[in-house]
């Protein structure tokens, strides 16, 4: 491997046939993929068919590291699950944080393939040179820190590691994998670890990462640390109240999901905010990724009241909204419990909150009753029926069995009206940032490739007035743009924490510099954009490939299209279907992709070198 | 008369309370009432506001009489007496 930053060897994790193999990575997989979901995607597409199952044993679970794991660069204390999403039926990855990508590259390994079924409970255990599939039995049916305390306990506390809960074992479409403390929450990843009994990862590992330049890169990594600790957002914000204080400014600027989207102000938005966490003494400490000097990670204890005990990281913004404001609750003290409860049965807390709150629509509008409900009264604003749904839906008892199919299955299987309170994209639950409220992050949804996820588009730059949300013309163009940087940053691997310092609106000199830095690769800007875009269009292709996404399914929740926002400074505010065929247009102009089908065109993936990807969506030439 | 400006997270700390009334002045622009926040409350309240590497205030949003606008292009806006401003705390990531 001529290029710096990487391992140059990937795992590959037969369970079915009990059997782990190396293979080298490829110099010319890194010059058109960089990494992590480049990596991902590019071995996904080539060993999933079409069609399949997600919870088959020929679906692939991949864990990609990037370049950036493993060396200083704040920021790269991450890693990335790629999959075929058993909640979605399409690609989906999904990042997490701490130590575990780091010490997959000190094992050797710049990612792990893992395929089949193992006919019983096992975890895989890196260390080093040596990979072994080893009998989990004392740890299927232990929570995801139970278990990882136990591997710490027999293997030693130098060990990283990532597991499934009671609901990635279940096979629930809305399971996560928890490592450490940071989950690889979305879109079913858990599910898909369990659907192999594959209960945990170990790793440990003794060796160096080599960056190219290793004095260019230690000047770098001072002056992008004397940047962070310079910005008010991530030198004081961050480091003291992590996302959690974004409740209440959201709020006052009528943007904050509430009562499943029927409005974006919640009035019991100080309740759960993050001063107020703090005001109540709830606060411990705070904890960071490896490599990083913004330690973003709250740590919260209740310490009074029926929710007395309950411990967890964060609740982050998301998870506020979540199993906050969203289900219309203000009991601060029962959303660090929820959020306690599914980081240990390992579930997707925006998921679950969304989830509940379709259903407490529903049932507010009588589609379904007590008699579904399994007796619980589902107003919302019940946040004792919040944590007992959480049990359901990890269990799979009663109506968690239906709920924990996500809001969209949920509502078919309702019926009565019940889609129209299902708010998802492509079948994934629609996180914490407004549709209506910032265009760009309404674009953003609408085309990403995960489903109704924030981190394809980002709601930054028009959250943080470097973009102005009232301005709608351009913004399908801003989305690409946004896009091209997350697609990016999550091939180099780099946290959205670290997004205002490295370029939070499109590729910059500093995403130039750190890959020549670190890799020796001396790319420009436009080179780095065709990097992304080659990730981006292939993800795309993927999910056209399985047969049902196209312009007609890049759209929004009827709910952000036809009833504006009923109060507050984002009054007024929607996205109807006008704007939003406006914003396509320009979105697909600017990628290259057909403005009637919502496909990239044969001539841009002949520019992207994706040749072969032609046939599988243009059968007929 | 007075000015109210709404505050959040660090800067609420800072001050004391998630509301403070400031003394209107004659001419007084959204980046004059920034500098006397500064002033008022010393180098913890800079922090908040301003970029210490480049010493320029930091982008950002405000919601001035109940319209929420980007902080930087505004820096001029006049203020009249009475007038109401949020300055919403800068927050990427998550």
């Amino acid at each position: 491997m001529k290029y710096q930053g990487y391992a140059g060897k990937i795992l590959r994790v037969d369970l079915s046939n009990n059997k782990v193999t190396m293979e080298n990575v490829d110099e010319t997989l890194v010059r058109q993929y960089l990494g992590g979901n480049g990596f991902g995607i590019k071995y996904l597409y080539e060993e999933v068919p079409a069609g399949l199952n997600p919870l088959d044993p020929t679906n692939r679970l991949i864990i990609m590291s990037g370049p950036g794991e493993g060396t200083m660069l704040p920021g790269a204390g991450r890693a990335v699950v790629i999959t075929k999403s058993p909640l979605t039926n399409h690609f989906i990855d999904s990042y997490f944080g701490g130590h575990f990508g780091a010490e997959l590259k000190y094992a050797g390994y710049d990612g792990i393939i893992i395929q089949g079924k193992a006919d019983k409970p096992v975890y895989l255990l890196i260390d080093d040179d040596k990979v072994t599939i080893e009998d989990a039995s004392d740890l299927w049916g232990l929570n995801t820190f139970q278990t990882q305390f136990k591997l710490r306990e027999k293997l030693g506390e130098d060990i990283s590691t990532l597991a499934i809960g009671p609901a990635g074992e279940r096979m629930v479409p809305l399971a996560c994998i928890i490592s450490g403390v940071s989950a690889a929450g979305r879109g079913g990843t858990g599910a898909v670890m369990g659907s192999k009994n594959l209960k945990a990862i170990a790793a440990r590992g003794t060796q160096d990462v080599a960056v190219a330049d290793i004095e260019g890169f230690k000047q770098y990594v001072k002056s992008v640390v004397e940047r962070i600790k310079a910005h008010p957002g991530t030198g004081k914000n961050l480091p003291a109240y992590g996302t959690t204080a974004s409740i209440k400014t959201n709020h006052d600027l009528g943007i904050l999901g509430t009562r499943n989207w029927q409005q974006e102000q919640f009035e019991g938005a100080i309740a759960i905010n993050g001063t107020t966490i703090k005001e109540k003494g709830y606060g411990i400490g705070s904890i960071t990724c490896v490599a990083c000097p913004i330690a973003c990670s709250q740590l919260t204890l209740v310490n009074q009241g029926i929710y007395k005990g309950a411990l967890t990281i964060g609740p982050e913004y998301e998870t506020l909204f979540a199993l906050g404001s969203t289900c219309g609750n203000a009991n601060v003290e029962s959303i660090v419990r929820g959020d306690q409860m599914c980081d240990e049965y390992g579930l997707d807390t925006i998921s679950v909150g969304a989830v509940i709150a379709f259903a407490m629509e529903c049932y507010e509008n009588g589609i379904i009753g007590k008699e579904e409900t399994g007796g619980i009264e589902l107003n919302f604003g019940n946040h004792e029926a919040i944590i007992s749904l959480i049990e359901k839906i990890a269990c799979q008892e009663g109506m968690g069995k239906i709920l924990g199919h996500g809001a969209k299955r949920a509502a078919e299987y309702f019926g009565r009206g019940a889609e129209r309170f299902a708010i998802h994209v492509k079948g994934l639950e629609v996180p914490a940032h407004s549709s209506r409220g910032l265009p760009g992050m309404a674009i953003g949804y609408a085309t990403s490739n995960r489903g109704g996820s924030h981190q394809d588009g980002r709601a930054t730059g028009e959250r943080t007035g470097q973009v102005d949300r009232d301005v709608i013309e351009g913004k399908g163009r801003y989305a690409a743009n946004v896009q091209r940087m997350t697609a990016l940053c999550d091939s180099i691997i780099t946290c959205r924490m670290t997004e205002n310092i490295y370029g939070l609106i499109g590729i910059t000199d500093d995403h130039v510099q750190m890959v020549r830095l670190i890799t020796g690769m001396d790319l420009n800007k436009e080179e780095l954009v065709d990097i992304a875009d080659r990730i981006y269009t292939l993800e795309r292709v993927f999910n056209i490939r399985e047969g049902d996404e196209s312009r007609k399914t890049d759209t929004l929740p009827a709910r952000f299209m036809e009833e504006p926002i009923p109060g507050g400074p984002s009054a007024g505010k929607v996205i109807t279907p006008e704007i939003l065929n406006k914003l396509l247009d320009e979105y697909y102009e600017e990628r290259g992709w057909d403005k009637n089908t919502g496909y990239p065109t044969a001539q841009t993936l002949k520019r992207l070198g994706l040749e072969q990807v032609i046939k599988d969506i243009y059968p007929l030439r | 008369m007075a000015i109210t400006v709404n505050l959040y997270a660090g800067m609420e700390r800072i001050a004391g309370g998630s509301s403070v009334l400031l003394q209107h002045k004659p001419n007084m622009t959204i980046e004059g009432l920034l500098r006397q926040l500064i002033q008022q409350y010393g180098d913890e309240m800079r922090a908040e506001l301003v970029n210490l590497k480049t010493g320029e205030f930091a982008s950002s949003v405000i919601i001035f009489n109940g319209k929420a606008m980007p902080l930087l292009p505004n820096l001029e806006k006049q203020i009249q007496d009475g007038d109401e401003i949020s300055l919403i705390t800068f927050c990427a990531g998550g």
